[in-house]
Parts: structure tokens; sequence; C-alpha cells
């Protein structure tokens, strides 16, 4: 009788086991792509014309030069060769791996979209206004109190802003664009 | 027996919640160990973040270089012929300029970053932690797959503790002793919170 409840009780954890198993493998088997190469991206390309490419889905080729050490959620990739300086945030969205510290200087192929982010003259008075916000009297000269911003933290944030309004001004347009890359998948191209 | 029988019957049936309890904790604990070593240990060491790397093993080093910082454009043989002098003898994956004076040389397992006014290469050199590494990873939540089942372990998790309150009856129960440690228990995070945060 024992034996006999012992037996099923296998069958039905093994049965469980290879389902779980088996979804578990269909989920992380990454899906193989492999794009044109002759329709790959580099980051020059993204960086310089990413506004004419905004939310299509591109293959980009790159190397990593450092992932995020919280989670590897987001990586920095330049172009090889050396002529181009940029460099490109790629942030894993979705059902993206994440990226490794031990793959800095690896070349991959990542897929996903350019994305972009602007920000204009108003932007950049509605920062200063928080700021100024934060600031207010005290009863008696030089005291402070805890909700006192940190005024290192402060002057830092008004450099910024000051930079943020000069770059705007070399920009030629009305706004700041930020460019990166949301990834969805990536491989390793070079493994060495 | 007919089923106006059947269903009296059953609502006669009183519900052993005891037994229920310890079957579920006792299934429950059994399936989900594998989980409770990934969390536990990734949590030790995701814990004390701040003192070391729980993922990486690293080794740094401060060569001093006899050959001259190469100017220009440094090409792929050049970088290699640095590694070369360091003494690196792991494949060479890449390399580029974070700025003017410097350079920065990736290879297998490593970074080696060389100064022009110092003449020196400060090496990096990265290993994963056995064990820990693919434990932090699965603790980070890598794939979809595992949010589905670490999420199926965290419910499981909340079925362990409360079905652990009402396995005992007696002196150890919840009632007495089991009420008053399980009562410590909540009070250690409360006051913490209190007087730190």
């Amino acid at each position: 009788m024992n034996n006999k409840y012992m037996k099923h009780g296998f069958q039905k954890i093994a049965l469980l086991a290879l389902m779980l198993s088996s979804m578990a493998t269909h989920a992380l088997s990454a899906e193989p792509f492999a794009p044109c190469e002759s329709g790959n991206v580099g980051v020059q390309e993204v960086l310089e014309h990413g506004a004419e490419m905004l939310n299509e889905e591109v293959v980009l080729d790159g190397f990593i030069i450092a992932a995020c050490k919280h989670g590897g959620r987001k990586g920095f990739i330049r172009d090889s060769g050396g002529e181009y300086e940029g460099t490109l945030r790629v942030a894993c969205v979705d059902d993206c791996k994440s990226f490794t510290q031990d793959l800095a200087g690896q070349t991959l192929r990542i897929k996903g979209k350019v994305r972009e982010s602007r920000m204009y003259a108003k932007d950049i008075d509605a920062w200063e206004a928080q700021i100024q916000a934060e600031e207010h009297e005290h009863a008696e000269e030089g005291e402070s109190c805890h909700n006192c911003p940190d005024k290192a933290d402060e002057a830092k944030l008004r450099a910024r802003i000051e930079e943020f309004r000069n770059t705007l001004k070399d920009s030629g347009k009305d706004y700041i664009s930020t460019i990166w890359f949301d990834a969805t998948d990536w491989e390793v191209v070079n493994a060495q | 027996m007919p089923l106006t029988g059947k269903l009296l019957t059953l609502s006669r049936m009183k519900f052993n919640w005891r037994r229920t309890s310890r079957s579920l904790h006792r299934d429950l604990g059994y399936f989900f160990f594998g989980m409770s070593v990934v969390y536990a240990l990734s949590g030790l060491a995701m814990n004390h973040a701040r003192d070391w790397n729980p993922d990486y093993i690293v080794r740094s080093e401060t060569l001093t270089l006899s050959t001259p910082f190469p100017e220009g454009r440094v090409s792929k043989d050049a970088a290699k012929e640095l590694l070369d002098e360091m003494g690196i003898d792991k494949a060479y994956r890449q390399h580029f300029s974070p700025k003017d004076g410097e350079l920065k040389i990736f290879f297998d397992g490593g970074t080696a970053v060389v100064e022009r006014d110092s003449g020196t290469a400060q090496i990096e050199a990265l290993e994963r932690r056995p064990v820990f590494h693919l434990f932090n990873r699965l603790h980070r939540n890598p794939t979809r797959a595992w949010t589905w089942f670490a999420d199926l372990f965290c419910l499981s998790l909340l079925i362990i503790s409360v079905t652990g309150l009402l396995i005992l009856p007696g002196k150890n129960g919840i009632t007495r002793k089991g009420g008053l440690l399980t009562l410590a228990g909540i009070l250690v995070p409360a006051l913490i919170v209190i007087i730190s945060l």
C-alpha cells in the first residue's frame, strides 16, 4: 500500500518537474536571430541619425564597454575601430536577458528599437523652478533644518542646468535630443 | 447513496486544518527547498555588496611599462603588443581610448587601462564567483520564466509561513511559546524600522 502510494507520488512529482522544466526551457531558449549584416546599424549611425529610425526595429552591432553592476539591465556600446568616439546607452527591456560585467569588450549584435527623449527650454525652466522652490528662509541666519537641500548637490544641479542651457543654445534646435537603444535581444558575435 | 445523502455526509465532515497545514507545509517545503537555497545564498551575498563584489572575484594589479605610450590611433596589433608586455596571455577583445593619454584594452577575463602620464597599466581581472554568480543572476530575475516561478515561490513562502504557525498544538504551538517567538520575530524588524528608518 505504502509502496503503491510512494510510486504514485513519485510519478506525480516527476510529471510536475517535467512540465516545469519544459516550460522553463521553452521560455529560456533564446530564439536565434541571424539578421542580414548589411542591414545592421552602428553606434555612429544611431547617435547621428537616430531620429530617422525612431521606434523601428533595427539590429545594432557594436562592442560593449561596460554593463550596469546592479542587475546588468543597462550597457554602453561603442563602434569598433576607434574612429568614432560616441557611446550609446542600451537598456534591456521586456524579456531581454541582462548584460554581465565580464562581457566587456565583446562584440554584440543587439535587436531592438531606437528611442529619443527631448528636453525643451520649458523643461529646464521647470527643473530650475523646482530647485528654487526647495530653498526656504530660516528664522535665524545660518540656521539649517532637516529639509534643507544639500548645498553641494544644489550647486552641482545648478551647474548641470547651466550646461544644458549652453548645449541647447549650441544645438541649433529648440530641444536637446538624447538617443538610446531599447534592446529586446542580443547575442555575442565574436566569441573568442 | 443518493446525491443528497452524499452532500449531507460531506457537510458533516470536519475540515482538519491542522492536517492540511502539515501536508501543505511539508510538500511545499520539499518542492521549494532548491529555491530557498538560491535566495538564501544570493541574499547573503548581495546583502554585503558594500563589502565585496558578490558576483566576481576581482584581482587588480598596477604595472610600470617600458614601452612608450602609442601615439595617434592605436592599432589592434599595438594593443596586443601592450598586452604581451604586461604578460597577459589571454585573448585580446577590443580597445578604445576613453580620453586623451589613456587606453583601455579588453581581454578575455579583464581589462587593462594604460596611462601615458604615469607610464603604468592598471590591470583588473574578473572571475565569476562559483555558485554565487549564477544564484545572484537568478535573484535579479533574469527571464520571464523565472519571474513566474519566483512569484509562485513567494506565494508558497506565505503559505509555508502561515501553515507553519498552525502545525503544532500544545505548549509549543502558536497559542503559547510559538506565539511569543512569532511576536519577537515581528518586533525585531519593526524596531529596526522605528529606530533607523
